[in-house]
């Protein structure tokens, strides 16, 4: 017996109803439980009555800019036709503008390649014509001059002045002088001679690529 | 027996209990009106770019309607200037008129059938609305007079510009050289 009781010395029945038993933990915890549950109410609801204020808020502005634009919208009717009535007169002067498109007047080539030229040089043909590249779409001023010179350097000192003609380098444009001449007419004592200037636009690629 | 359990456990926490009741319900809500905020704003921000426009194009239309009533005087003036290709007797006439007013003999007028490729379709400088009349005229006169006679051709009511020209000088047995000249001429007309 008594070496019974010293194998069991502590045991005794647990009778106790755990549910029924007060709380009596030193620092309770039931309530964070109820205390998350009503934050995330109170978080979502807030949220809730946000994007509420912010539907009823656009709502309001969007009937108000409707109102607006209900408003300006016969002027803005009569302004777009104004516009449309703009475009197309406008369009009538610029094509006037691609009409006339060239880089210089005839009257005024002639008038400066006559009073540039030397004293003692003689034109004999005159002649301007354009070009147009299809590829590209540009339009060249080819200028032909066929003409006498007594000597040499005097059809040099005409390349020189051409060269030096804004006339003949207009902006955007390019211009390339080419002279040649013939044998001395022995009848005349004056060589036979022709320059030829060929005005181009200057290709906007190449440009680029240079820079 | 679980679902018992359960059920006392939720009886011990009613507070939490209807919180969660709660935001089952708004989050319900939050989802049915999930799309609504979001059309709003887009439908806001539509009106307002619409209404930035509205504003915009008033401001640029201030005096709008005066230049246009400017443009469209001359316009009216462009229209009553240009070539009408069937008045092709008219229209070669007209270029014999210059012979009047200038010391120059115009030799010939003549109509070209074929278009300028500056102006025509495709061309670098394509006429949309109008077209342009190519006449070759040759004639014969003396340098002041044929350098009048190509400016007034510019100076005209009509729309007319050189595309081509050759000039060449003839000796006269008198003390004024004489030019012979053929010029490629373009005349803006109305579009057939």
């Amino acid at each position: 017996m008594s070496k019974k009781k010293d194998l069991q010395p502590y045991w005794r029945p647990n009778v106790r109803i755990v549910e029924t038993l007060p709380d009596i933990k030193v620092v309770r915890t039931d309530f964070i439980i109820n205390f998350i549950a009503v934050s995330l109410v109170v978080i979502t609801g807030v949220y809730l009555l946000q994007r509420e204020y912010r539907v009823f808020a656009l709502s309001r502005s969007i009937s108000n800019l409707e109102q607006q634009i209900n408003v300006s919208n016969a002027d803005n009717n009569k302004n777009l036709k104004l516009n449309q009535r703009f475009f197309e007169a406008a369009n009538y002067v610029l094509e006037l503008q691609s009409f006339y498109s060239a880089p210089f007047r005839p009257y005024h080539l002639i008038a400066e390649l006559t009073q540039s030229k030397p004293e003692e040089m003689r034109f004999t043909k005159l002649s301007l014509s354009e070009s147009v590249a299809t590829k590209g779409k540009t339009v060249s001023f080819n200028i032909n001059i066929r003409c006498e010179v007594p000597d040499l350097t005097v059809l040099n000192s005409f390349k020189s002045i051409l060269a030096e003609s804004t006339l003949l380098k207009p902006e955007g444009y390019t211009a390339t002088i080419v002279e040649s001449f013939q044998a001395k007419n022995v009848q005349t004592g004056f060589f036979p001679c022709s320059v030829s200037v060929v005005i181009k636009p200057i290709d906007e690629k190449s440009k680029k690529d240079k820079k | 027996m679980a679902g018992n359990s359960i059920v006392d456990k939720l009886k011990r926490y009613p507070l939490a209990l209807l919180s969660l009741v709660c935001w089952i319900a708004i989050a319900i809500v939050i989802f049915l009106r999930g799309d609504a905020l979001g059309n709003l704003e887009s439908k806001e921000n539509e009106l307002s770019s619409s209404l930035r426009l509205v504003e915009g194009n008033a401001v640029s239309s201030k005096d709008l309607e005066s230049q246009v009533e400017r443009l469209e005087k001359d316009v009216e003036a462009i229209e009553n200037r240009l070539f009408k290709k069937e008045r092709r007797a008219i229209n070669t006439d007209y270029l014999y008129s210059f012979e009047e007013d200038h010391d120059i003999l115009i030799r010939e007028v003549k109509l070209s059938e074929a278009e300028d490729s500056n102006h025509k379709k495709g061309g670098p400088n394509e006429l949309k609305i109008k077209s342009a009349i190519v006449y070759n005229v040759s004639l014969t006169g003396g340098y002041q007079s044929f350098m009048e006679y190509i400016y007034s051709l510019y100076k005209s009511d009509a729309f007319i510009r050189i595309a081509d020209l050759d000039i060449t000088g003839t000796k006269n047995s008198g003390t004024e050289s004489s030019l012979q000249a053929k010029l490629r001429i373009l005349v803006l007309s109305e579009k057939e």
